[in-house]
């Protein structure tokens, strides 16, 4: 029984290691095809198209004169938006500890003073 | 009258002091969040200057909110925060929408640029806020 039960795992281990590796190995084709396409689309590393189109472009596409402050805000908006998520969730996280901590110090004062 | 309590530090010497650089602060993080566009400044630090500004009137006793409006500044920064994801996902609408609208150099330009400027400066400042109160004040 317990060696048909091991045999069993085994067997199932085994199929699920082929496909563990048949999914890694389409993983791995997937990413290298988006690589190869990556290079067909996009212009190679080290071409200075990007901030070529911020110092032409930046300040009619944005209307905001300050180049640096239309980068942060509007070219690179959704990392902007990260680094306030990050922000928002630090200041709640604070918020929660020092409630739970205050919290825990006025049920200890009343435990003290109850009897 | 004079007291400590809590981290707070109130005479009428603070008090006063407090009052006047509070409103300094919050008119200068103001400017700086609207001219975040055009001169160096922005939504951070912009809003930082206001929510110190207001940290310090907090701490120096000029004012003593509730607990509870402090569960309504919570609501009105996620606001802020939600605002501003709204603004830079739809950035690219927006953008095309306000430009008929606006000049170069002005303080309404810029675009959306303003608009995550004022959102985030918004979070940002209720943000530091809630954190001087947090870890000061309870």
């Amino acid at each position: 029984m317990r060696r048909e039960k091991s045999g069993t795992v085994e067997k199932n281990s085994g199929k699920g290691r082929v496909l563990v590796l048949l999914g890694l190995s389409l993983f791995v084709f997937y990413c290298s095809w988006l690589v190869v396409a990556y290079y067909q689309v996009i212009d190679p590393f080290g071409d200075r198209t990007a901030s070529i189109h911020y110092l032409d472009l930046g300040a009619i596409e944005t209307y905001s004169t300050n180049l640096v402050n239309s980068i942060v805000w509007d070219y690179r908006g959704y990392d902007t938006l990260g680094e306030e998520t990050v922000l928002f969730v630090a200041i709640v996280g604070v918020a929660l500890v020092s409630r739970a901590m205050r919290e825990n110090s006025t049920r200890r004062m009343e435990v003290d003073a109850s009897p | 009258m004079t007291g400590t309590d809590k981290g707070i530090v109130s005479t009428s010497i603070t008090r006063t002091s407090a009052r006047i650089l509070g409103l300094l602060g919050l008119v200068t993080g103001i400017y700086v969040m609207l001219h975040g566009h055009l001169s160096p400044g922005g939504g951070f630090p912009g809003g930082a200057i206001v929510g110190s500004g207001l940290g310090l009137v907090l701490l120096c006793g000029a004012l003593y909110p509730e607990r509870e409006s402090i569960e309504g500044w919570h609501v009105v920064k996620g606001l802020a925060a939600l605002g501003l994801l709204l603004i830079i996902v739809t950035a690219v609408a927006l953008r095309s929408v306000l430009l008929s609208t606006q000049e170069l150099f002005s303080v309404w330009g810029g675009g959306v640029t303003l608009l995550a400027n004022l959102a985030g400066g918004l979070m940002v400042s209720i943000g530091m806020l809630v954190l001087v109160y947090s870890v000061v004040v309870e």
